[in-house]
């Protein structure tokens, strides 16, 4: 015990400048905020969700579009999920986006079928964005949702979805609750499932209490069709969700959060895996937040405080934060060397402090399920949030910034990519 | 031991060369009447004759006709009453219009509107929409029917049978075997 204050002393005393970096580096600020959201949260849970959402927006409104690329299992579970929906879409829409598995035969029985009501085959890949696209020309219902092909939806996913929907007229779009269905499967899907929980179930329905999310996942969002097909559809390239949503946003309109509404995803398993999915999405969140729609900037005179909040969120907790990461290398090399084992045994010691600090009342009010995987792989929970996935970041930023690296991003087909970024 | 009427159909099909089934017949007399497909089969057991696959086709499930025509109709209404329209693909925005003549014309993106003159090379065709001009439903791909024309009925494809065809030849075998017969 006197060994863990001793260490704690010397993180703590030996410079305050270090200190002081550490938290902000280290995402506790953020977390705190996570906190702080599961009182507003969830009381607004209690509050304002119907008891029974089942067809609480009437049957027959909602359509279903499905991109899939080669992933004809993915996509068998999302059907079967969507058949047990307590409120049935009125359409499913499948797009084989240029797939050379068996995506396409076994479709097209599904189609003759009934089980779906519409196939689209484009002969060559387009890419999500378009695929979304082309598939929204045959959307005559008033809502539109889409999901990645491997989501699996909870039963009242959609009913839940609906029902924010109609509560919020000025909605024009709503995602839903994210969990990592493969959670157990590894250290690291386990630790992507803590993320999800502080990150999404909490920081997102506090985000929403101030009308300031800034992206609506494209595993499962729900849109009013005639708003986003005036607005031309789903933005082109990678990161089209996060684009899509703050287009949607900028346009005016409120984009909404439903916490109840549960969809199951796969996420990678394995390191490497997860940090190719992470450089993606943190080269498409630098090149659309910063480059694209620069949120440095105010957008109008009159910018509501949601727009204000959801662009600061971005700038002072994601991207200053980890610009600020290497910073912390020559404040430690401040610290004499004698100190630096225990500086450094002494900060991770605070950090796991303050982790137990947030995800204790996380692990005891979260609405998904909690396996006992996650209580045991959480002490290494700040090792990974604030040391791996921030590293990851800043090189994402790096390379986005110097090389234009999402250029190489295999989630869009070359020919695309090289048009979209004039090089043909 | 080569029966006469054996030797007599491999002769036609030396004769002939191959002997095809007529498709306009219905399945149980696909073959000249000398030429039954039991017949035919029998003349293959014993390696006389080899058949040879000539194509799978629909057989109508009424009358046993191979002589069907596939035709196009709305999934919703069963009309015939359809129009297709080019869709395309504006990459840089990844709009998607539908334009009915020479893209070259068209001078800006229905989407961003962006002028597209020096921007050819970044419209593509993503496919087609199939109007229905009766119930006004639009939709990827329209339900394939067939049409039998000798009983004069549309049949789902689901309803249809699908059958290998196939064309017989004489073997090696069966030329000796002919050859010997007619020396005996």
């Amino acid at each position: 015990m006197n060994s863990v204050l001793a260490a704690l002393t010397v993180f703590l005393g030996a410079n305050p400048l270090a200190t002081v970096v550490t938290i902000f580096i280290f995402d506790i600020p953020r977390d705190l905020l996570s906190l702080v959201s599961l009182s507003f949260g969830r009381l607004r849970a209690n509050t304002t969700l119907p008891q029974d959402p089942v067809n609480a927006a009437g049957t027959g409104n909602v359509a279903v579009i499905i991109p899939s690329y080669n992933d004809v299992e993915g996509i068998l579970v999302s059907l079967k999920s969507l058949r047990e929906q307590t409120q049935k879409p009125a359409k499913i829409i499948v797009v084989s986006d240029g797939c050379t598995d068996e995506t396409v035969p076994v479709m097209n029985n599904l189609w003759m079928s009934g089980t779906i009501d519409q196939l689209i085959v484009n002969d060559q890949r387009m890419g999500r964005a378009t695929c979304g696209n082309i598939a929204l020309q045959y959307v005559d219902e008033p809502l539109v949702l889409f999901i990645d092909c491997d989501t699996r939806l909870d039963p009242h996913a959609i009913a839940r979805l609906c029902q924010r929907m109609s509560e919020r007229p000025q909605a024009a779009a709503c995602s839903g609750n994210i969990i990592a269905g493969n959670s157990n499967a590894s250290i690291w899907t386990a630790m992507q499932q803590l993320e999800y929980m502080i990150a999404i179930d909490f920081g997102r329905e506090f985000a929403d209490s101030f009308n300031a999310i800034a992206c609506c996942s494209g595993a499962l969002t729900m849109y009013r069709r005639d708003i986003l097909s005036d607005l031309g559809g789903v933005s082109p390239g990678s990161g089209e969700d996060l684009a899509t949503t703050l287009r949607l946003r900028r346009a005016g309109y409120e984009v909404h959060f439903e916490a109840t509404a549960w969809a199951y995803t796969q996420v990678p398993e394995t390191l490497v895996g997860l940090i190719k999915q992470r450089l993606r999405w943190d080269r498409d969140a630098f090149r659309i937040q910063i480059l694209q729609f620069e949120q440095f900037h105010k957008q109008s005179k009159d910018e509501s405080l949601g727009n204000t909040l959801q662009r600061y969120d971005y700038i002072l907790f994601t991207f200053v934060p980890t610009l600020l990461m290497p910073f912390l290398l020559p404040i430690l090399t401040q610290v004499p060397s004698q100190e630096l084992p225990a500086f450094l045994v002494g900060g991770y010691l605070f950090l796991l402090s303050i982790s137990l600090l947030i995800l204790a009342p996380v692990f005891m009010t979260y609405r998904g399920p909690v396996s006992p995987f996650l209580l045991l792989i959480w002490p290494i929970f700040p090792l990974y949030q604030g040391v791996v996935m921030k590293a990851v970041r800043l090189y994402a930023y790096l390379s986005e910034a110097i090389w234009h690296s999402s250029i190489h991003d295999g989630y869009l087909p070359r020919r695309i990519r090289q048009r979209l970024n004039g090089r043909h | 031991m080569m029966q006469a009427e054996d030797a007599a159909l491999l002769a036609k099909i030396r004769a002939r060369g191959l002997v095809q089934p007529d498709l306009r017949a219905v399945a149980s007399q696909l073959y000249e009447s000398q030429a039954r497909a039991d017949h035919l089969w029998r003349l293959v057991d014993q390696d006389w004759v080899i058949a040879e696959p000539m194509l799978r086709a629909t057989r109508c499930p009424a009358c046993q006709s191979h002589e069907m025509l596939a035709h196009e109709r709305c999934p919703n209404c069963r009309c015939a009453n359809l129009l297709t329209q080019p869709l395309y693909h504006h990459i840089p925005c990844a709009g998607i219009f539908e334009f009915q003549g020479q893209i070259e014309d068209l001078a800006q993106c229905p989407k961003c509107k962006s002028a597209l003159n020096q921007e050819q090379d970044r419209i593509e065709l993503a496919g087609q929409i199939y109007h229905c001009l009766d119930c006004a439903q639009r939709f990827p791909e329209p339900v394939i029917e067939f049409w039998c024309l000798p009983c004069n009925q549309s049949h789902r494809l689901e309803a249809v049978s699908f059958h290998r065809l196939y064309a017989f030849r004489l073997s090696e075998a069966g030329e000796l075997a002919l050859r010997r017969h007619h020396s005996e």
